[in-house]
């Protein structure tokens, strides 16, 4: 192991060297806390309605100058749009001010929220969202309220037309991108997303890295925060589970299946791990629901064979 | 009654606020505003056919309703000094079986609240043969474990902000399941079908503390929480269990099985971020979790064994299980311009679990220890504003240990140790805020996989389409297709997925049309020694989904609209379902408005019929909106 950490640190040595000998090229970017303050009332004569937007939105905070004095300096729009100062000389116009853009590169418009939030989402640019030229701005509207105060997240389009299926607000957005995983949400045997008892942020942290690095550690722990009785600790652990997390047996979008299992039939299932199984199976097939006997599948503390 | 109350009360409420309060047009001229909805109704079902499989597939009851309640407040005045914004979301309280409350208060800089309260039915009683079919022998008599419980989740949260440096922020989580079960029991070459009532709740508590420096902040959270389990089994009475004499003997006078127990649990947690330049962000993450779990158990039991001899049992036992896990993480992120990155990380975790458990003077012993090491690294590149690549590669490696005694003898002793290599790329394209195409690959390979279904290679490519053009046309299409595969064993999955969607948006009139195809293939073919006879276990699905969606806002007052969801599968395990609603609101200039929405849903499986139903929902709903 200790031979394959070194070979990979070389490698990313190399890389980080070959980098930071083209990236150290270019220009650093300019970001909004280079800029003058400017008052937001100035903004206001042209922007009336962003401004009066964020009475209702906590970045209204950046006008409150006890805020200013803890870093945030300039000013509600300034510390978002560098170049305000030039756009204000000019009499507006675009192309001289950072207006998170089409010109903007998704890690410029994403940087500039950093400013602020880096301590929130501080493995943002590692994430699967990040590396796909997603934004903040992708998911979160800025000058408007949004769905939550605090969040502020744009509406996704699977608006629901009934309460019974009232999606939430994060995996409507979810849905806008990913509408390959919510059909699986239409499968008979699935999470409740579509009647908003969960949502896709239950189980998943659109900041961070991918999934399976995220579930807090061992691949279960988000699986258990409303199946805690499957996660044990028992004596004797379905040895698959613990090492392999429940995905090793479930699907856990959804599925054609019964409980979300990988197979329809419980013995199809069992037997594409267990080659090895006692003589008097002997008479059992495909239709034999090995759980009828190996009751407490998930772990027991009584039978090493789950049994009882 | 309880629930009545709560329903009246916050109608009463909701009501009183949106006749007396509201002001004629939502946003006043100081700022403030005060919008809401509610709407009170009734829901009506008919099921004709497999009920049982109506309750688990959907489970929609009828009864009276509060069908929405949405309150968003912004005060003004003096109010304002106190708070700046109060939302209130509540959906389908009464009869139903999927309930949620949502209450958000906030003042932007000094504090914010919020209570997430998710109420949910479940409802499991499948079968898999007909009885006509059963044979006891292979235990394919159908699957019987049935299950009808409630889940109820209550989440708490506080942010005080002390400064604009320093945070205190508290939470409060409960879970709840509660209901009826039945499980089997296993007893000398016999099933029998026993209760198993479900009563279990965890509470969890937080509290955390952060402070920012210049460049620097640290991030302490503290969690305890605490678990009970009042697991019992039990059959009340005489049974003679599925296999029936002369060919089997055994039966059950009574069974009663009690083994409840508790856990509490620590976590502690370190995260230190610190900036020393605006390229940089390094992230440390310390978090320590120590789990302590009380078991007893009593059993009494009376029956006969299947040679016909008679037998009582009368045990009790009691252990515990202590468990420890470390999670360490150091993440590097460095900007160095607009076009480049570099993101790095290490991670390790480790877990380490014994436990012990005495029971009838038999003693069964159990421990894990699993550690875990990664690192991933990764590049960056905004190619051009319009153009992100980015790619890096991974490496884990995982060691397992366990062991096992059985009634004081050593059962397992085991050491496995599984080395995992990957590589990720991805291609973003995003020309416009209207259209753009995203591609990526991942590729595993995975040495010594823990089991024989555990794959040996993986990957996974998917390409991403969307368009958004300003006339109110949108599409999306996506590609999905993931290989597994297991040299070793020789097992396999894959699964393939294709999705189109297009739609218009207007002012007045929003339309969609989306089909996805989802196929999924997993094949095993490896033998098993002790069946010969035992057939590939090769598994297919290949499901089809289309949903069309149409609104149309006929006037200021009236909104007509259809959906369509259409479900079939195919492959190893055939079934359709239909899915149709009709729906339409009238809302009066006053505020008032009415709700009305048909829904037919036909559910068919394609082996047996014993499953089907056909259902027809109707919803009636009356409410005020400002």
């Amino acid at each position: 192991m200790e031979r394959r950490f070194l070979k990979l640190m070389a490698g990313g040595l190399l890389g980080l060297a070959a980098t930071l000998a083209v990236g150290l090229g270019s220009a650093p970017a300019a970001t909004a806390q280079d800029d003058e303050p400017l008052d937001s009332s100035v903004c206001a004569a042209c922007h009336d309605d962003q401004v009066a937007a964020f009475t209702s939105n906590p970045h209204s905070l950046l006008n409150d100058p006890d805020w200013g004095a803890a870093g945030v300096e300039g000013g509600s729009c300034v510390s978002c749009h560098a170049g305000a100062a030039a756009h204000v000389d000019e009499g507006g116009g675009e192309g001289n001010i950072f207006a998170f853009g089409d010109d903007a590169s998704p890690a410029a418009r994403s940087q500039a929220c950093q400013e602020c939030h880096a301590d929130t989402h501080p493995r943002f640019r590692g994430s699967e969202h990040a590396q796909a030229g997603v934004t903040c701005t992708t998911c979160h509207q800025i000058h408007q309220p949004g769905h939550s105060a605090v969040s502020l997240l744009r509406s996704g389009p699977m608006t629901a037309t009934d309460p019974a299926e009232a999606i939430g607000a994060a995996s409507s957005v979810c849905a806008s991108c990913h509408g390959d995983v919510f059909a699986r949400f239409q499968w008979n045997e699935r999470h409740r997303l579509q009647e908003g008892i969960l949502a896709c942020t239950s189980c998943h942290d659109p900041h961070e890295r991918a999934t399976r690095a995220r579930l807090g550690g061992f691949k279960q722990d988000a699986c258990m925060e409303c199946h805690t009785d499957k996660g044990g600790p028992f004596i004797f652990e379905h040895a698959s589970a613990r090492a392999e997390g429940c995905v090793a047996c479930h699907d856990p979008h959804g599925s054609p299946n019964r409980h979300m299992l990988a197979f329809q039939g419980v013995a199809e299932l069992c037997f594409s791990c267990h080659a090895t199984v006692p003589g008097f199976h002997s008479r059992f097939n495909l239709d034999t629901v090995c759980t009828n006997c190996h009751t407490s599948i998930h772990g027991s503390n009584f039978d090493p064979f789950f049994l009882k | 009654m309880k629930r009545s109350t709560t329903i009246v009360s916050l109608s009463l409420l909701a009501l009183g606020l949106g006749l007396g309060l509201a002001p004629p047009a939502s946003a006043q001229d100081d700022g403030g505003s005060f919008s809401g909805r509610i709407v009170l109704g009734f829901r009506s079902v008919d099921v004709d056919g497999a009920d049982r499989k109506y309750r688990e597939d959907v489970n929609l009851s009828d009864g009276p309703r509060l069908m929405d309640l949405d309150l968003d407040l912004t005060p003004t005045g003096t109010v304002r000094s106190f708070v700046d914004r109060i939302q209130l979301d509540v959906n389908d309280v009464g009869a139903s079986s999927f309930e949620t409350v949502r209450l958000a208060v906030d003042k932007f800089g000094r504090f914010g609240f919020s209570y997430d309260r998710w109420e949910s039915a479940y409802f499991y009683e499948d079968l898999i043969l007909p009885h006509e079919l059963a044979n006891v022998r292979l235990s394919s008599g159908g699957d019987f474990h049935h299950f009808d419980f409630e889940r109820v989740r209550d989440r708490a949260k506080l942010d005080v902000t002390l400064s604009p440096r320093a945070e205190l922020n508290f939470g409060f989580d409960r879970f709840a399941k509660r209901g009826e079960s039945t499980t089997t029991l296993d007893v000398s070459r016999d099933e029998f079908e026993v209760h198993k009532p479900i009563d279990e709740e965890r509470f969890e508590y937080q509290a955390g503390f952060q402070y920012a420096w210049d460049k620097v902040t640290l991030i302490i959270d503290e969690r305890y929480s605490e678990y009970q389990n009042a697991y019992s089994i039990f059959l009340p009475g005489f049974s003679e269990g599925e296999s029936l004499p002369p060919a089997n003997l055994t039966s059950l006078d009574f069974f009663f099985l009690d083994q409840p127990y508790d856990y509490e649990s620590f976590a502690h947690t370190v995260r230190v971020v610190a900036r020393p330049t605006r390229d940089w962000i390094i992230r440390a993450s310390g978090t320590l979790q120590e789990l302590s779990l009380d078991l007893s158990a009593a059993e009494r039991s009376q029956g006969t064994l299947f040679t016909g001899v008679p037998f009582t049992t009368d045990l009790v036992g009691s252990g515990g299980i202590d468990r420890d896990a470390e999670l360490f993480d150091l993440d590097l992120t460095y900007v160095i311009n607009d076009r480049f990155a570099v993101i790095g990380g290490f991670y390790t975790r480790s877990l380490d679990q014994a436990g012990a458990f005495t029971f009838g003077g038999t003693r069964n012993a159990g421990a894990w220890d699993i550690e875990t090491s990664g690192v991933e690294a990764g590049l960056e590149v905004n190619l051009a504003a319009d153009l992100t690549v980015s790619g890096g590669m991974r490496i884990e490696s995982r060691d397992v240990s366990f062991s096992t005694v059985e009634a004081g003898s050593p059962l397992a002793d085991e050491d496995e140790s599984t080395d995992h290599d990957g590589f990720f790329a991805t291609l973003a394209w995003r020309p416009s805020r209207l259209y753009g195409l995203t591609l990526d690959y991942e590729t595993d390979s995975f040495d010594d996989p823990f089991t024989l279904a555990s794959p040996t290679d993986r990957s996974r490519i998917r390409a991403r389409g969307q368009l958004n053009l300003d006339n109110g046309v949108w599409g999306s299409a996506s590609f999905l297709l993931t290989e597994m595969e297991n040299d070793n064993s020789g097992w396999d999955a894959e699964t393939q997925q294709l999705l189109l969607r297009a739609g218009y948006r207007a002012d007045r009139f929003d339309a969609s049309l989306g089909w996805s195809s989802i196929e999924l293939d997993r094949f095993a073919a490896f033998a098993v020694p002790a069946i010969p006879t035992l057939p590939a276990r090769d598994y297919t699905a290949e499901s089809d989904f289309i949903d069309a969606l149409l609104r149309y806002r006929v006037s200021d007052a009236l909104t007509l609209g259809g959906e369509l969801r259409r479900y079939e599968n195919d492959g190893s395990f055939a079934l359709e379902r239909d899915d149709y609603r009709l729906f339409g609101e009238y809302r009066q200039a006053s505020g008032l408005l009415y709700r009305l929405s048909y829904r037919t849903i036909d559910y068919a499986e394609g082996a047996f019929d014993f499953d089907d139903y056909d259902a027809e929902i109707i919803d009636f709903g009356v409410g005020l909106s400002w």
